[in-house]
């Protein structure tokens, strides 16, 4: 087994993943973590903790903004006005602009617009099963009996059918 | 008999609770019956008692049975799991990593479970000998089923070994000691906690008023967390099993899910489901959304939390688009 040494600092690692790095170094960077197992859980944790923080820089909406939406939402869903029949394009436009002076109308639309720019963007999503797992593992462990709920964590964790 | 006379009789009385008080005396507030008083006595004996031992954990899939077997460390009121990999410290617990500490869970302190006698039966009898060790089984049962057995070391309320029975009967998991050694009282001060964690997967907030306060049968939310992958964590227990619901925006990436998992279907709810040494994960989509459920619950709590978590995204998801689309649709 080769061995490279200390394993490089996080910067290093970051600008590799970053392809930002001198083609000489990313290429010593990318055989080290192919032949030297230190390096490879090194890039994977790096890239979890990447994950974890760029998560993080997601803009959210404010606290409490869904829950009033819902909330809001809860008041007018029984209203007599909601209805879930067919409706004709051309025929909802034109009552549409009759309606574009209400201030109903309007606060609707600026609703609209919040979430449209406020709701994080619906992408496909690949949960974290392992770190799920674990965060449950932990809760439990914290609500339970500790040993039970932590020495599952210990056997490395591997999916199986 | 009247005045210390007529207590006095009162107190072998005394003692005899006492011996069942004072192992829970961290025990969480009224409502406990004795039955949960011993999970929470064995929540706090791993700090309250030093040992080193191995555990080994034996679980079961649709390839068969798999074991496995792991080191437990408590010491200086701390347990090591898997040779130190794993750090508890009154709740609170790291993971390792060759180059940096994750906190997967900072926030000490109890969470009030609910106590198990409403959902379930529970019986107690004195239990096997476990490495030479007197033992007191708890057997828990629901609609006369055996759900699972517990057997607690009688002198420190440690739990040596516990085995869970599926809807069937048969057993499903199981965790027990191979090895223990050098128990003794802790004596002397904890030791610190681990300061160094780089990055916290998650954190306590208060739970949303919109939570769903109950799923399937019997499970109660115990508490809500933001995670960093901007999932949210909803933790639910009925006193015996727990589960996790961990809930972000967006459709599945079904061919992104690790491999490993089996297509199931729930009713008429499809979900990917996979079988650890820590219980069973479902992945499943509501609309837009995609929720995941990591619990050691059986296959009949499985299915009955799907098909509440199901309705209810449904609904809320439906709510959100009427109400958006609501101006478009006014007569």
């Amino acid at each position: 087994m080769t061995e490279h040494g200390d394993v490089g600092d996080d910067d290093r690692f970051s600008a590799w993943l970053d392809g930002t790095l001198d083609p000489t170094t990313a290429a010593e960077f990318a055989a080290a973590c192919t032949s030297d197992p230190r390096w490879a859980r090194a890039r994977e944790e790096l890239v979890e903790v990447r994950t974890l923080v760029r998560a993080l820089e997601v803009a959210e909406p404010p606290p409490g903004f869904l829950e009033s939406l819902v909330a809001t939402h809860e008041i007018t869903e029984d209203a007599p006005t909601a209805s879930a029949d067919p409706v004709d394009i051309e025929m909802a436009r034109s009552r549409r602009h009759r309606r574009a002076s209400s201030g109903v109308a309007a606060l609707a639309a600026a609703a609209a617009v919040a979430v449209a720019f406020m709701v994080p963007s619906l992408g496909h999503v690949k949960p974290a099963l392992a770190t799920d797992i674990r965060v449950h593992q932990a809760g439990v462990s914290s609500s339970g009996d500790p040993i039970s709920g932590l020495a599952p964590l210990g056997t490395g964790m591997k999916f199986g059918r | 008999m009247t005045g210390w006379r007529a207590r006095a009789h009162l107190i072998p009385l005394s003692v005899a609770v006492l011996t069942i008080l004072v192992p829970g005396e961290h025990a969480l507030a009224s409502g406990r019956n004795p039955a949960d008083r011993l999970f929470d006595r064995a929540r706090h004996a791993v700090h309250a008692y030093e040992f080193s031992g191995s555990v080994r954990i034996w679980w079961r899939d649709a390839s068969g049975g798999h074991e496995t077997t792991v080191s437990v460390d408590a010491r200086h009121g701390a347990l090591d799991v898997g040779d130190g990999r794993i750090v508890h410290e009154q709740g609170r617990a790291w993971m390792r990593s060759d180059r940096r500490w994750i906190t997967l869970w900072g926030e000490n302190g109890d969470i009030p479970s609910p106590s198990i006698s409403p959902k379930y039966r529970v019986s107690s009898e004195p239990g096997p000998l476990i490495l030479r060790r007197a033992t007191d089984r708890l057997s828990v049962r629901r609609h006369e089923q055996l759900v699972e057995i517990v057997d607690f070391d009688r002198e420190t309320g440690v739990v040596l070994q516990r085995n869970r029975f599926d809807s069937s009967g048969a057993s499903a998991s199981r965790m027990e000691f191979v090895a223990l050694d050098g128990m003794r009282r802790r004596e002397g001060p904890g030791r610190s906690p681990v300061r160094t964690a780089a990055a916290d997967v998650g954190t306590r907030r208060e739970v949303p008023s919109t939570a769903l306060r109950s799923l399937g049968q019997g499970f109660r939310l115990i508490e809500a967390r933001s995670m960093a992958d901007q999932a949210t964590q909803l933790r639910y227990s009925d006193g015996v099993f727990e589960a996790s619901v961990f809930t972000q925006p967006g459709v599945t990436d079904w061919k992104g899910l690790p491999a490993g998992g089996r297509d199931v279907l729930y009713a008429n709810v499809r979900a990917r489901r996979y079988r650890t040494p820590a219980g069973t994960v479902l992945v499943w989509q509501v609309n837009e959304r995609t929720l995941t459920c990591v619990t050691d619950a059986t296959v009949t709590d499985q299915a009955a939390m799907i098909g509440t978590l199901s309705r209810e995204h449904e609904g809320l998801w439906t709510s959100l688009t009427r109400f958006v689309n609501g101006p478009f649709d006014w007569k």
